[in-house]
C-alpha cells in the first residue's frame, strides 16, 4: 500500500516555496544551499532512494509535500450520500490499482479530462489521496525562425476521508470541479457532486470565517449594499465639502464654522437625498471598495466600522496562527463568495487543511 | 398559508423608506442589516411578494468573478435570468472573459419609478407635518 512518500514526484517538491525545501533538507541532514531547483533536485533525489525506509526522516516532512500554496474546494455527494466504500469502488473503476501501482501518463498522451495515476493512504484505513494528472494549456516557445508548442500538465491531490462524506480537491478552482467530476465518472455514480459553500454559511461575512478560526480579517474587498441614482454634480462637490468641513473644525476649532458649513452643504440636498445615512451617501459611484489593514482585524479599524454596515463582503484575506511542531506560526488564506475555495496563499501542512477544513466547512467547535 | 406578518411589515416598511431615498437599487443582503429580526430568507420571500405588486423589480447581475484579484466588476443586470446564463462577457477592466453560469449571477432589487414618486409625494406631505425621516442601519459590523 503506498504512502504519501510514494505518490509524491519532483513536480510537487519543486512547487514548495524555498523556505520549506531548506526546512526539508535540514530534516534530513542535507545541503541546505543553492536556488530552490537545487533544493527540489536534492529532496527528491533522497525521497526516491528513501522513501521505503522504516525511520526515514523524510516521513517528517510527509504532511508539507501534498499541501503548500494552494487552492482547496470540498465537494459532497447529492443528498449527503455516505462516501463509506468509495475506496473500492475507486480500485474497481480504475483499470489498475492505484493504492498498490503507479501509472505515470506520458505528458503527449494527457488531454484536459483529468486521470487518475496514483493513491496513497492517510493516517487511517478510510483516509487517503489520490493524485490526478491533466493538460492545462499549451506553453508557446518561439525561437528566431519558428513557434514550438509545448503541452503543459498539471497534477491535482484529492483528499478524502469517508466518514466526513467530503471530497476535498486541491487545485485552482477552474480545475477542481472537473477532478471532482472526472472522480464521479470513475466509481459510476450518477448522482452529481455538490460543490460546498465556503462564504455562503457565514451570510458572505468574511469576518466571521476569520472568527472560527481564531485569526483576523486583514483584508476584504466589498461593494455597497445600495445604489443611489440622482446625485448630481452639485451634490457630490456637498459631500466633499462635508467631509472637508470636519478636517477644517479639528484646525480652526470653530464649531460656528463647522455647523455653517455643514448645513450649507446639506442646504443643497433636496429633502429627501438625505434621508439616507451619510455613510452610504460618501459610497455614492463606487462599485468595489477595498480596505486592508496593517493592524490586526480590519473590523477595528475606523474607515471599515464606519463603512460595513453599508457594504458587501466579496471575500477578502484571513491571518490565523496554528501550531506546527509545538511552534505558532502564521497563515494566511484567500476566501472569495463566488469562488467557494480556500487559497491558502502562505504554504500549508495537512494539519493545517485539517484545521481549516473542521472548523470552516465541517463546522466543528473544538 | 401562514404568513409571517411580522417580516412582511419590516420589509415593507424598508422598502417604503428607501422609495424616498435616493436609493434606486439595493442587495437583498441589505435588508437583514436594516432590521435584525428579519432572516434573509424571511427578507427575500417578501420582498418577492412585493415584486407582484409592482413596488419593486427582481433583476439578475452579472460580476465578473475574476478571482485572484477580486475583480466584481458588474458585467451585466437584467431581469430575464436565461438570457445571460451561458452568455460570454468579457470585463471592461480586467479583460478576463467569462461564460456565465449559476454561480456568476446574483439578484439585486430596484425600486419602481413610479412608485418613487408617489412615495415622495408622500413624503412631502409627512414632513410638514412631523420631522425628519431617516433611513437607520444597524451599525453591528
Amino acid at each position: 500500500m503506498h504512502e504519501i512518500g510514494d505518490i509524491v514526484f519532483l513536480n510537487d517538491i519543486s512547487k514548495l516555496p524555498k523556505e520549506t525545501l531548506q526546512d526539508i533538507c535540514t530534516d534530513l541532514t542535507i545541503d541546505t544551499s543553492g536556488t530552490s531547483a537545487d533544493l527540489a533536485n536534492r529532496v527528491w533525489e533522497y525521497v526516491q532512494k528513501n522513501r521505503r525506509k522504516q525511520d526515514s526522516p523524510i516521513k517528517a516532512s510527509f504532511n508539507k509535500l501534498l499541501a503548500g500554496k494552494t487552492s482547496v474546494s470540498w465537494f459532497e455527494l447529492e443528498n449527503e450520500t455516505s462516501l463509506v466504500g468509495l475506496k473500492e469502488k475507486i480500485i474497481k473503476g480504475s483499470k489498475f490499482n492505484p493504492f498498490t501501482d503507479i501509472k505515470l501518463p506520458q505528458t503527449h498522451e494527457l488531454t484536459t479530462e483529468p486521470v487518475l495515476f496514483a493513491a496513497a493512504n492517510g493516517e487511517k484505513e478510510n483516509q487517503y489521496f489520490l493524485r490526478y494528472a491533466y493538460r492545462n494549456g499549451v506553453r508557446r516557445h518561439t525561437d528566431f525562425t519558428e513557434v514550438n508548442f509545448v503541452p503543459r500538465s498539471d497534477v491535482a491531490t484529492v483528499f478524502i476521508d469517508e466518514e466526513s462524506g467530503l471530497i476535498e480537491v486541491r487545485t485552482d478552482a477552474k480545475n477542481s470541479q472537473k477532478v471532482a467530476s472526472s472522480l464521479a465518472k470513475l466509481v459510476q455514480q450518477q448522482i452529481t457532486l455538490e460543490q460546498k459553500k465556503v462564504l455562503a454559511p457565514f451570510g458572505n461575512k468574511v469576518g466571521l470565517i476569520a472568527d472560527r478560526l481564531k485569526g483576523e480579517m486583514i483584508d476584504t474587498t466589498s461593494t455597497p449594499e445600495l445604489i443611489l441614482d440622482d446625485l448630481e454634480e452639485e451634490h457630490t462637490k456637498s459631500i466633499i465639502e462635508i467631509l472637508n468641513a470636519l478636517n477644517t473644525f479639528f484646525d480652526e476649532d470653530d464649531e460656528t464654522e463647522l455647523v455653517n458649513r455643514l448645513r450649507q452643504a446639506s442646504d443643497i440636498f433636496g429633502e429627501h437625498l438625505l434621508t439616507v445615512p451619510f455613510t452610504a451617501l460618501i459610497l455614492y459611484g463606487m462599485e468595489k471598495v477595498g480596505m486592508r489593514t496593517t493592524v490586526g482585524d480590519l473590523r477595528n479599524q475606523p474607515l471599515y466600522v464606519n463603512l460595513a454596515p453599508h457594504l458587501q463582503n466579496q471575500g477578502g484575506f484571513i491571518k490565523f496562527d496554528f501550531p506546527i511542531s509545538g511552534v505558532e506560526r502564521s497563515f494566511t488564506i484567500r476566501v472569495g463568495k463566488t469562488t467557494n475555495s480556500v487559497s491558502f496563499t502562505t504554504p500549508a501542512t495537512e494539519e493545517v487543511i485539517k484545521f481549516v477544513r473542521e472548523r470552516i466547512i465541517l463546522n466543528q467547535t473544538s | 398559508m401562514v404568513s409571517d406578518w411580522a417580516a412582511k411589515r419590516k420589509v415593507n416598511e424598508f422598502v417604503d423608506l428607501l422609495a424616498v431615498t435616493p436609493v434606486k437599487q439595493f442587495y437583498p443582503t441589505s435588508v437583514p442589516k436594516y432590521s435584525e429580526s428579519l432572516t434573509l430568507e424571511s427578507a427575500f420571500e417578501q420582498l418577492i411578494e412585493l415584486c407582484k405588486s409592482g413596488e419593486i423589480h427582481l433583476l439578475w447581475e452579472v460580476k465578473c468573478p475574476g478571482e485572484s484579484n477580486f475583480c466584481i466588476r458588474t458585467l451585466d443586470k437584467v431581469s430575464d435570468y436565461q438570457s445571460i446564463i451561458d452568455h460570454n462577457y468579457r470585463c471592461d477592466v480586467c479583460g478576463k472573459e467569462t461564460c456565465v453560469t449559476n454561480d456568476d449571477v446574483f439578484p439585486l432589487f430596484e425600486i419602481d419609478e413610479g412608485y418613487r414618486h408617489f412615495m415622495r409625494e408622500e413624503f412631502k406631505k409627512k414632513t410638514n407635518q412631523t420631522g425628519r425621516v431617516r433611513l437607520k442601519i444597524k451599525s453591528r459590523v
